[in-house]
């Protein structure tokens, strides 16, 4: 190892921690080389080529996917890069944080990814040299812009224990030593939704739907499609921690005897409550536009309802499973 | 007592988790070559005040000083002169025990790891799990690298939160032995969060009790060693007696 990856434990770990990845699974490498081999040959596909063409024409609509992108990974870079700083087994050392080098890591592949975009159509002849022009343009000053927003939107230099909260919990049932339930399973999902979706974290998803104020969109469709975004955000957050309970839960649940039923039931009722709670309070919104607005809005959530059923139906059965909790048990 | 003899002063501490406040206006000192534990009933503030110590939390107000460097304005120098044994559940999975102890080592600038440091891990029986995996360890080989990583270069303060749990006797017993030497040839001080009674009874020179986020007693080497010597049931009583009057106020 080079001496100056010795005086940085924190890169010295990654690349450590990299390396053991490999040793451990010797397919790792094989696979993604095989997996950027794949994605070059699919850019070099005339469709591709011609989607390409159409965004190096209209640079502006790469420039914001790609500066949205960048802002926000760079922002969630940096707060995750500051938590280990102050939270790693590796912070009672004297030795340099390496923030700056942590942050700067990851970029040399980024660029080299966004520049084998465009370079390889280019190369397979389905992309014009306006076009690879415009777009390479577009997408290198956009990645610049991106990663400034990002470095300055984040201020989460903090020092403390990763991930420590002090809730408020609601008022407990006053029977809960008495007549215990699995009720508190339910609070545990939203309570994890209702986290990941704090304006805090969904501010900087945002970033994406407002940069198309520049664009030339009107300001009232900009608002309108933000809250969108803040609604579909919450419902997805719901679904993916039931799913994410699930599997915590019934790992630790494994020594008794729950049963599927009562444990899908119980998880699931209050994530589908919530779920339906925010969706009626839309659908009612909607109505103040239109009867048909209003109508099609139901009816995807509707949909949206129906998959987290699905989607808590198969994480419970596969929870259970893998914790060998027999969920096939009457 | 003045600053250069202190291996460690904390001044009017305070500090919170958000609007939680957690230490409010704790005040220690660790002599150097001294020996202190750290006493108290959970979620008193125990591992908070060491995280605060080692600069893995941020304090509210307040002042720490290591060996005559202070935490906020020189805290290379300061953390220059500690080891601490962190949680054993933040080790680092992917990398070996022995990958761990290479990064400490060059992170600390050192040309090899100690050979009392090695001595220790051949008693600890953790020399044939040094090419492992940290992920496939149980809480008791963890917790000895984590100790190993604190005793590493010779740091003039070693800080140890409830270091002892999860070893097996005869471990706990070769480190308790291995600090005692260390404290006793001035090498070090230790402050050690702990639960086990024993400890403070015969290995630490000074004890302090942490109720809600202040020292609520301390107690002496000389008191200590009366309390030994009087009470049949040593500083359990004793301990038990302060917590209760103290709660009372």
């Amino acid at each position: 190892m080079p001496r100056w990856l010795l005086a940085r434990p924190y890169l010295h770990a990654g690349v450590l921690g990299w390396i053991n990845r490999h040793r451990r699974n010797r397919l790792l490498l094989p696979a993604i080389v095989i997996a950027m081999l794949a994605a070059g040959a699919l850019l070099t596909l005339p469709a591709v080529g011609a989607v390409l063409e159409f965004l190096g024409q209209n640079p502006a609509i790469p420039f914001a996917l790609v500066g949205a992108g960048t802002a926000v990974l760079t922002a969630r870079r940096k707060t995750r890069v500051y938590q280990e700083s102050s939270g790693s087994w590796l912070a009672p050392l004297a030795a340099p944080a390496s923030v700056g080098e942590r942050m700067l890591f990851p970029v040399t592949p980024q660029i080299l990814l966004l520049m084998a975009i465009v370079a390889i159509p280019y190369l397979a002849g389905s992309l014009s040299r306006d076009g690879v022009t415009g777009l390479g343009i577009a997408v290198h000053t956009a990645y610049l812009v991106g990663f400034i927003v990002g470095w300055f939107s984040s201020h989460d230099k903090t020092s403390g224990v990763p991930d420590f909260h002090y809730v408020a919990i609601r008022k407990p049932r006053p029977n809960w030593a008495t007549a215990p339930r699995l009720t508190p399973l339910s609070y545990w999902a939203v309570g994890q939704a209702r986290v990941s979706a704090k304006p805090k974290i969904t501010a900087k998803a945002l970033i994406l739907v407002l940069l198309a104020l520049p664009m030339g969109t009107p300001g009232e469709k900009v608002i309108a499609i933000a809250a969108g975004t803040l609604v579909v955000w919450y419902l997805l957050a719901l679904a993916v921690s039931a799913a994410r309970v699930a599997v915590y839960a019934a790992r630790w649940l494994s020594v008794t005897t729950v049963r599927y039923v009562s444990f899908t039931w119980t998880l699931g009722y209050g994530v589908l409550m919530a779920q339906l709670w925010t969706c009626v309070w839309v659908v009612f919104f909607t109505l103040m536009v239109s009867v048909s607005v209003a109508l099609r809005v139901g009816s995807t959530a509707v949909e949206c309802v129906a998959f987290t059923c699905v989607d808590l139906i198969v994480a419970c059965w596969f929870a259970m499973k893998a914790a060998g909790m027999e969920p096939g048990r009457r | 007592m003045i600053t250069e003899t202190l291996a460690l002063s904390i001044e009017h501490l305070h500090a919170s988790y958000e609007k939680h406040a957690v230490l409010i206006d704790v005040n220690l000192i660790v002599a150097r070559g001294e020996w202190v534990a750290l006493l108290g009933p959970n979620a008193s503030g125990k591992s908070t005040l060491l995280h605060c110590v080692v600069g893995m939390m941020a304090l509210k107000s307040g002042a720490v000083t290591i060996c005559g460097h202070s935490l906020a304005k020189d805290s290379r120098g300061a953390k220059a002169k500690l080891g601490f044994a962190c949680a054993p559940e933040r080790l680092p999975p992917l990398l070996t025990g022995r990958q761990c102890l290479e990064i400490y080592a060059a992170a600390k600038g050192l040309a090899s790891i100690g050979a009392e440091v090695l001595q220790l891990a051949e008693r600890f029986q953790y020399m044939k799990l040094l090419d492992q995996f940290v992920g496939a360890y149980s809480l008791g080989t963890r917790q000895k690298l984590a100790v190993l990583l604190a005793l590493l270069g010779e740091p003039e303060l070693i800080v140890l939160d409830e270091a002892f749990n999860g070893l097996d006797p005869a471990s706990s017993l070769a480190l308790k032995h291995h600090l005692k030497e260390r404290v006793l040839e001035k090498k070090c001080s230790v402050l050690l969060a702990t639960h086990a009674l024993d400890i403070v009874e015969r290995y630490a020179d000074r004890a302090a009790l942490l109720l809600n986020g202040r020292i609520a007693h301390e107690w002496r080497k000389e008191e200590l060693a009366a309390m030994r010597e009087k009470s049949e049931e040593g500083f359990e009583a004793a301990l038990a007696a302060v917590a209760v009057e103290a709660e009372g106020k």
